[in-house]
C-alpha cells in the first residue's frame, strides 16, 4: 500500500508539471491577451502596449512560465491581472464556497442514490423500481440549467419555501446542491441498482438468507460492500462532471464559487488566476482519483492483493 | 422618440407611481423638478393626480444596507485603469463637475466654480476647501492636477484621447486648477463629468500598486471600499468623515444615510426580476425585457426606464471595394434592409428604441432630422443594390463582377443582446440578397479581431457612455481607423468643430451636424438603443438614476428598516 501511494504521488507530480505547461501554453496561444480585455475601447493604443510591458507580457514565454511557477511554488500565485484581487484571497473565499457546494452535492448524491438504488434492485420490477428508473431518466435528461429554472420558479418564487439565490443563509445551498447533484444521482442510481442486482444473484446471498439473516443486514452489510467497487470507481469520474457544472449553477444561483472564477479568468485571459485555478482543479482530480483507487482496494480484497503483487 | 415624448413618458410613470402610493408627495416634487417641471407646474400635476392614499411624509432614516443587483460582474474601482466603470464609482469617488439630470449641463461637485478666460484657452477650476480623501489625506488642487495629468497621459489614462486639447495642467493660487488648452474646448465638462475623470488619491494608488481598486480605494466620496470580490459582492461602508456634497440636485448635504452599500452581480437575466420581486435585493438594473411589464404592475416596486446613452451598430469597412462598402448606396441598402422596430419588439420586448442616427433620442442635443433616414424598406434596399451593380446571382446571393456579396461579420458576443440582434440582421439581409454570416467573440478575441490587419469586412458591437459625442468621435475616427470609417470630410469637420467649440451653441451646432452626416453617410450603421431599466422596492427612497449619468448617486438614498 505504501509503495502504491509513493508511486501514485510521483506520478501525480509528473502529471501536474505536464498540466502546468499545457495550461500555461494553452492560455498564451489563445487569441487576444489580457491587455485587450483590460483596455477600455476608448483607450489609446499606447496604453494597451504600456500595459503589456507593465505586466511582463512582452517577455519570452519560458521566462514568463518560470516567473509564474516561481511565485506559485513560493506560495504566492500573485494577483488577478484584471481585478487586482490577490489570488489567495479568491481561493480562500471562493474555494470555501465551492467545497461546501461540492460536499453538499456529493452527500446528497450518495444519500439518495445508494438507498434508492439498493431498494430498486431489491424490489426489482416493482412500482418503486419503476419510479426510481423514471427519476434516473429525468435526472440524466433534464439539463441542469433548465432544472435550476424549474426549481427556482417552484420553490423560491411560487412557494417561497427556499431562497432564490445567494449564500447568506444555510437554506441557500439547497437548490444549487440539488441542481448540481441531479445528474450524479441519476447516474449513480443506475450503477448502484445494476451492481446490486448482480450481487443479489450470487450464491452467498442465498446462503445468508438461508442462515436467517435479516434482509436489511444482508443488503447493507454484505451486498452493498461487494457492489461498491464500481460505485467507488465512478466517484473519481463524477468529480470532473460535478466541477464542470458548477459554473452554470454558480451563475444562476449567485453562488460565489471557483467554477465561475475559473471560466471568467479564461475568457478574460487573466493568466495567473486561470492557471492557478486550472492547476488546482487538476490536483483535485488527481487526489480524488487516488482516493477512489484506495477506496477500491479497501472495498475489494482482490484489487488489494493484485496491487500488492504488483 | 423625441425628447418631449420621453419626458412625457417619465412624467406618466411618476404620476402613476404617486397614484399607486409608491411615490410620496415630496419625492414626486423632487423627481418632477429633475424632469424639468417648475414647482407650480409640478404642484398642479400633483393636484390633478387626484386623491391618493394618505402617505405620511417620511423622513430619511439613517442606517441600513442597500443591496443592488448589478447586470454585470465588477471591475476594479480604479478611474485610471479598469475595463469598465461600475456604479460603485459614484459611492467612492466624486467628479470635479457633474451633469445635472434636469438638462445635462455641468454643475459643481468637487470644483465649486470655474472661470473660462476670454480667449477660451484657460479654464480655472476652484476646488472646494477642506476636502479629504478617505485615507485622511487632504484633497487639494495639487491632487486634482496630479490626477488630470495622469488622465491625459496616453500611456496611462483610459480617456487620454479626450484630453488632446489640454496642453498644460497646473495648480494656481487659492486652491485652483489651471487648465491650458491648445484650442477652445467647451466640451471639456463632457470629459470631466465621466467616471474616468473622477478624483482619487494618487499617493494611495502608487502605494497599493496593482491591487488599487481591489483591496483599497481612496476617493472623496461618501463610502469607503470594504470588500471587493468579483463574482460575489462589493461592499462599501459609510464614511463618517465625508465632507458633504455641494451638488445642487443632491438634497442631503451631509454624510450618507446608509450604513452600507452592497452590490451583487446577477448575471442570469431572468433572475434579476425574481430577486427584486422576492426582496432578495432592494434594487436591480436591467431585468429581462419580458419581465418589465410584470414588474411595473407590482405595487411593491418602482420601475424607471429610458434609452441608455448607448447604441448597437454595424460597422462596414468603408474602404472595402471588393464588397462595395466604399459605395454609399451599398451601405444605405444594408441599412434600409434592417427592421429596427422589429428588433426592438422581438429581442427587447419593446424596451429599446430604433435608432436612425448614431445617438438616442433623449440626449439633450439629439437631432430629430436623422429620423428621415435609414427607414426599413427592403424594396429600396434591393433597388439601391441593383443600382450599385449588385445583382441577384445563384443561391439568391447578389454578385458583381463574379464576386459574391458574402462575408463574415465579427460580433462582440459578451454583451447579452448582441448575438440575437446580429442573427436577426443576418436574416433580414438574406431577404435582400446579402449573405452576411457572423461570428460572436468574447472580448479577448474581439478586440484583436476588430483591430486586425487586414481588418474584418465588418464588426458589430454596442457602445455605452455618458458622453455620446466623445464616443462618436472615437468610433467615427479612431476605431479601427479613419479609412475604415470612410474618411468622411464633412463628418470629420463636424468632429473638429465639436472639439474646438467655444460655446454651447457651437457644441450643439457641431453635434447636430455630426448626427445628420452620420445618418446620411453611414460610417457605421446605427441599429437600436436599449433602455436602461431601474427597479427598486418602495422601501428604498432617494435612489434616483438619471438619463444624463451612467449611474445614480447615493447621498440621498435611505431604506426603511
Amino acid at each position: 500500500m505504501a509503495r502504491f501511494i509513493v508511486r501514485r504521488t510521483l506520478y501525480a507530480l509528473v502529471l501536474l508539471f505536464i498540466a502546468s505547461v499545457a495550461i500555461f501554453y494553452g492560455m498564451r496561444v489563445a487569441p487576444g491577451d489580457v491587455a485587450d480585455v483590460m483596455s477600455n475601447p476608448l483607450n489609446s493604443v499606447y496604453s494597451a502596449q504600456n500595459l503589456r510591458q507593465k505586466l511582463g507580457l512582452d517577455k519570452p514565454l519560458p521566462v514568463q512560465y518560470v516567473t509564474y511557477m516561481g511565485h506559485l511554488l513560493s506560495g504566492n500565485p500573485g494577483s488577478s491581472l484584471v481585478t487586482g484581487k490577490p489570488i489567495m484571497a479568491t481561493l480562500t473565499s471562493a474555494g470555501g464556497y465551492t467545497l461546501k457546494l461540492a460536499l453538499a452535492a456529493t452527500l446528497l448524491t450518495y444519500a439518495t442514490a445508494i438507498p434508492l438504488g439498493l431498494l430498486a434492485a431489491w424490489k426489482r420490477n416493482s412500482v418503486l423500481d419503476q419510479g426510481v428508473m423514471v427519476l434516473a431518466v429525468l435526472g440524466m435528461g433534464l439539463p441542469n440549467f433548465f432544472l435550476a429554472i424549474l426549481l427556482i420558479q417552484l420553490f423560491a418564487v411560487k412557494l417561497r419555501w427556499l431562497p432564490i439565490a445567494g449564500y447568506e443563509t444555510p437554506q441557500t445551498i439547497i437548490l444549487p446542491a440539488v441542481c448540481l447533484a441531479a445528474e450524479a444521482i441519476a447516474i449513480n442510481l443506475r450503477v448502484v441498482r445494476s451492481s446490486v442486482l448482480e450481487e443479489l444473484n450470487r450464491d452467498y446471498v442465498r446462503t445468508l438468507e438461508a442462515k436467517g439473516l435479516p434482509e436489511g443486514r444482508i443488503l447493507w452489510l454484505h451486498v452493498l460492500r461487494n457492489a461498491s467497487p464500481p460505485i467507488i470507481a465512478l466517484a473519481g469520474v463524477m468529480l470532473r462532471t460535478l466541477l464542470g457544472y458548477t459554473l452554470i449553477v454558480e451563475t444562476i444561483f449567485r453562488w460565489p464559487g471557483l467554477g465561475y472564477q475559473l471560466v471568467n479568468a479564461v475568457l478574460q485571459r487573466d493568466y495567473p488566476v486561470a492557471q492557478t485555478l486550472a492547476l488546482l482543479l487538476t490536483l483535485a482530480v488527481i487526489v480524488f482519483n487516488l482516493l477512489a483507487d484506495l477506496g477500491q482496494q479497501w472495498a475489494d480484497p482482490r484489487v488489494r492483493h493484485q496491487a500488492g503483487a504488483a | 422618440m423625441t425628447d418631449e415624448l420621453q419626458r412625457s413618458d417619465a412624467l406618466g410613470s411618476l404620476v402613476d407611481g404617486y397614484r399607486r402610493a409608491r411615490v410620496s408627495r415630496r419625492e414626486f416634487l423632487r423627481r418632477a423638478g429633475l424632469l424639468g417641471l417648475s414647482i407650480p407646474a409640478a404642484a398642479s400635476l400633483l393636484a390633478a393626480a387626484g386623491a391618493v392614499p394618505a402617505m405620511a411624509q417620511q423622513q430619511p432614516k439613517p442606517g441600513g444596507r442597500f443591496t443592488i443587483g448589478y447586470d454585470r460582474d465588477f471591475t476594479k474601482m480604479d478611474p485610471v485603469q479598469s475595463n469598465w466603470a461600475d456604479p460603485g464609482y459614484n459611492a467612492l469617488y466624486e467628479y470635479t463637475m457633474i451633469r445635472d439630470p434636469k438638462d445635462g449641463n455641468p454643475v459643481p461637485d468637487l470644483a465649486e466654480s470655474w472661470q473660462i478666460a476670454a480667449d477660451n484657452l484657460t479654464w480655472t477650476l476652484k476646488i472646494r476647501d477642506g476636502l479629504k480623501f478617505q485615507s485622511g489625506a487632504p484633497c487639494t488642487a495639487a491632487n486634482v492636477v496630479e490626477d488630470f495629468n495622469i488622465f491625459r497621459d496616453p500611456k496611462q489614462g483610459q480617456n487620454a484621447i479626450f484630453w488632446a486639447s489640454v496642453s498644460d495642467v497646473s495648480a494656481g493660487p487659492g486652491n485652483t486648477v489651471v487648465v491650458k488648452l491648445s484650442k477652445p474646448f467647451a466640451a471639456f465638462p463632457e470629459t470631466l463629468a465621466t467616471e474616468y475623470s473622477m478624483i482619487y488619491n494618487n499617493a494611495t494608488r502608487k502605494a497599493v500598486g496593482d491591487q488599487y481598486g481591489a483591496t483599497k480605494a481612496d476617493g472623496t466620496g461618501p463610502f469607503t471600499l470594504t470588500q471587493f470580490s468579483p463574482g460575489n459582492q462589493v461592499l462599501m461602508t459609510r464614511w463618517d468623515g465625508y465632507a458633504g456634497s455641494i451638488v445642487p440636485f443632491v438634497t442631503n448635504k451631509g454624510k450618507a444615510y446608509l450604513d452600507e452599500l452592497r452590490y451583487v452581480p446577477i448575471l442570469e437575466t431572468a433572475q434579476r426580476a425574481n430577486e427584486i420581486e422576492t426582496g432578495t435585493v432592494d434594487a436591480v438594473r436591467n431585468p429581462g425585457g419580458q419581465d418589465v411589464d410584470r414588474l411595473k404592475a407590482n405595487p411593491d416596486l418602482v420601475v424607471m426606464e429610458w434609452p441608455n446613452p448607448a447604441n448597437f451598430f454595424l460597422a462596414l469597412d468603408c474602404a472595402n471595394a471588393d464588397l462595395g462598402f466604399n459605395d454609399l448606396r451599398v451601405r444605405q441598402a444594408i441599412s434600409h434592409a434592417i427592421d429596427r422596430e422589429g428588433i426592438v419588439k422581438a429581442i427587447y420586448f419593446g424596451h429599446a428604441s430604433a435608432t436612425y442616427g448614431p445617438i438616442a433620442s433623449n440626449w439633450k442635443w439629439y437631432n430629430p432630422a436623422v429620423e428621415q433616414y435609414n427607414k426599413f424598406d427592403p424594396n429600396l434596399a434591393k433597388s439601391l443594390l441593383d443600382q450599385a451593380g449588385w445583382t441577384v446571382g445563384s443561391g439568391g446571393v447578389r454578385e458583381k463582377n463574379g464576386k459574391k456579396l458574402s462575408w463574415t461579420n465579427v460580433n462582440f458576443g459578451d454583451q447579452p443582446f448582441n448575438a440575437p440582434i446580429i442573427e436577426a440582421i443576418t436574416g433580414m439581409l438574406k431577404d435582400v440578397g446579402v449573405d452576411m454570416k457572423s461570428e460572436s467573440l468574447g472580448l479577448a478575441q474581439f478586440v484583436p479581431a476588430r483591430g486586425a490587419t487586414p481588418p474584418p469586412p465588418s464588426f458589430s458591437q454596442e457602445w455605452l457612455w455618458s458622453s455620446p459625442m466623445d464616443v462618436l468621435i472615437i468610433f467615427g475616427k479612431a476605431i479601427p481607423s479613419e479609412a475604415y470609417n470612410g474618411n468622411i470630410a464633412a463628418l470629420n469637420a463636424a468632429f473638429d468643430e465639436w472639439q474646438s467649440a467655444a460655446t454651447d451653441a457651437q457644441l450643439k451646432a457641431a453635434a447636430m451636424q455630426a448626427q445628420l452626416i452620420w445618418a446620411q453617410q453611414l460610417p457605421k450603421i446605427p441599429v437600436v438603443t436599449e433602455n436602461a431599466i431601474y427597479v427598486n422596492r418602495k422601501t428604498v427612497h432617494g435612489w434616483q438614476p438619471s438619463q444624463t449619468m451612467l449611474y445614480p448617486l447615493y447621498n440621498d438614498v435611505w431604506v426603511e428598516h
